[in-house]
């Protein structure tokens, strides 16, 4: 094994874990967010939790492009073809 | 990484597809389905607003006409009342007016009846009179009740005036001497002598009977009469009292 | 391991290599058709419990459009419905044994990023004519234009990549734990599974239909939703 290969695994470990972290928090402070508005009015509850899961989504999104990006590197590395 | 455009464009296709079919056979059927009950919802809450609206109109009729019928009411009550007021108006006038005639008229008779008993009673107390001079009379002697008139019978003679004793004295037919009892003889003569001698006369002197005198002699010719009797008295008196009351 | 953005073909037709995920897509396809249909055979005035809960799918999908958008359901409702019962459907079919979603292939999940991107241009067209989808570049004013038109393009493929990544890594997930200890221990797993996979289909077709009325909202000049500019922002 080449020290590209256990680069590229290393970087794969290294973006997922790292880039867990930040949405991670981000979700934390929406869900927060969320229930804060929730508890004060809670006749909003079901615009607030719409909006809640689409952001969550987004925040995601962020996690997903690090997961894409270390499935690259594992799978389809452009290095080691 | 490599894309399978091939794939891309079949999955591409199967998704269109996909939302032609389910568009046809799914979303519109359900969409038109509760677009009509919808609908048919709304038909029917139209239907009730128009019935609502035709029972409020029913509401309004009715109480248009329950006020017609308050306000007619009250016009009847009003005229009633006028009526009866007029009613009762005339009633009173008609009762003052009556009663103001049954007044006058009982005042009329009251007034009458109040002559009638006046007249009567006059009657009686003449009548009594009569009777109470006649009863006194009769407890006295005759003669000296006739001495007694025959004076009176020769004053008032004298007391006439000298024409009037003339026109006595020369009287056609003689004097009618008229007296309650039939008269003795003497007594006529004692009479006749009286007589004559106040007269300073002979006259013829015819003597009559007449009980309605009670007592005394009366004079009489075919136009004079001299009153001496207590028949005469008591008429004298009689006619003061009708004046008096 | 099999590398997850691979895929095998099955057999080819023609030139065109058929891959288990067009199988299976196929296989759902005719599945929600015939469902569609048999459930929509008979409906009345006076609905059952079936039609009633029908209406109802239909009812909430009615009322998230309206609330996402403020436009009338009716000329989205055929388009956004499919993409989510169609994303919902492929997501779930990873419960049964050996069928892989179609939707954890990245030709499925491009294929709808592309077909949004066009239904965008669709709509905005069929709302505004041509000049008023181009005017939609221009707003909030014409300094945007580029930015504009390359979000176009990144938000449809962040909602590709998003869609992919979450429901490969799903199945990913899921194969892995299973070859590790295959008795109950991914049960779990897949329950989270499952409701990621409502998620992404209720996100995707969210975003589908704030793009749409964005882009139609624009183009005729009215002022835009709040929500719905913050949700484009955030793309």
């Amino acid at each position: 094994m080449d020290y590209i290969s256990i680069t590229s695994i290393v970087c794969a470990a290294f973006a997922v874990s790292f880039g867990a972290i930040g949405p991670a928090l981000a979700e934390g402070r929406a869900v927060a967010a969320a229930m804060d508005a929730i508890a004060r009015q809670p006749e909003a509850a079901n615009t607030i939790s719409r909006t809640l899961f689409v952001g969550l989504a987004m925040i995601e999104t962020t996690a997903i492009y690090c997961l894409v990006i270390s499935l690259l590197l594992l799978f389809a590395n452009p290095l080691l073809a | 990484m490599t894309i399978d455009f091939w794939g891309l464009g079949l999955q591409a296709i199967n998704v269109v597809i996909l939302v032609w079919l389910l568009t046809r056979v799914f979303w519109r059927p359900v969409a038109a389905a509760i677009a009509k009950r919808h609908e048919a919802a709304q038909a029917i809450l139209g239907d009730a607003a128009a019935t609502k609206t035709k029972a409020e109109a029913a509401l309004a009729e009715l109480s248009e006409a329950r006020d017609g019928i308050a306000s007619e009411r009250t016009r009847v009550l009003a005229q009633a009342t006028a009526s009866a007021e007029a009613a009762k108006a005339a009633a009173l006038a008609e009762a003052k007016t009556q009663a103001a005639a049954l007044m006058t008229s009982a005042r009329a008779t009251i007034a009458h009846e109040t002559d009638a008993v006046r007249a009567k009673r006059v009657a009686q107390s003449g009548a009594l009179a009569v009777e109470i001079a006649q009863k006194l009379l009769g407890r006295l002697p005759d003669e000296a009740i006739q001495v007694r008139f025959l004076d009176l019978l020769v004053e008032a003679i004298a007391a006439l005036p000298a024409s009037d004793r003339a026109a006595l004295a020369k009287t056609k037919g003689g004097l009618d001497l008229l007296s309650p009892a039939d008269l003795s003889a003497s007594a006529k003569v004692k009479i006749t002598k009286a007589v004559q001698q106040a007269l300073e006369a002979v006259p013829e002197l015819n003597f009559v009977t007449d009980p309605d005198l009670i007592a005394g002699f009366e004079l009489r010719s075919a136009h004079f009469v001299l009153r001496n009797s207590w028949q005469a008295d008591l008429a004298a008196i009689l006619k003061e009292l009708q004046h008096v009351s | 391991m099999n590398s997850p953005l691979e895929s095998a073909a099955l057999f080819q037709i023609g030139p065109v290599p058929i891959t288990q995920a067009i199988v299976t897509t196929w296989v759902i396809m005719a599945v929600l058709v015939v469902g569609a249909y048999l459930l929509t055979r008979r409906l009345s005035l006076r609905p059952s419990k079936r039609q009633v809960a029908l209406e109802l799918l239909v009812d909430t999908l009615d009322t998230q459009i309206r609330e996402t958008s403020g436009a009338q359901p009716a000329p989205y409702r055929g388009f956004i419905g499919t993409l989510f019962v169609f994303i919902l459907a492929a997501n779930w079919s990873s419960l049964i044994p050996g069928v892989e979603p179609p939707t954890a292939k990245l030709e499925t999940d491009a294929a709808l990023a592309v077909l949004v991107f066009i239904s965008v241009i669709w709509f905005g067209v069929r709302g505004n004519g041509v000049g008023g989808y181009l005017k939609s570049f221009a707003a909030p004013n014409p300094v945007m234009i580029p930015l504009n038109m390359l979000a176009s393009v990144t938000r449809v493929f962040s909602m590709f990549v998003r869609l992919f990544g979450n429901v490969m890594s799903g199945v990913f997930v899921i194969a892995i734990v299973a070859s590790l200890a295959g008795l109950l221990v991914p049960i779990p797993l897949m329950a989270l599974d499952l409701l990621t996979g409502l998620v992404q289909a209720y996100i995707f077709a969210v975003l589908a239909m704030v793009f749409i009325s964005s882009t139609v909202e624009d183009g005729a000049h009215t002022p835009a939703d709040l929500e719905t500019s913050a949700k484009k922002k955030d793309s």
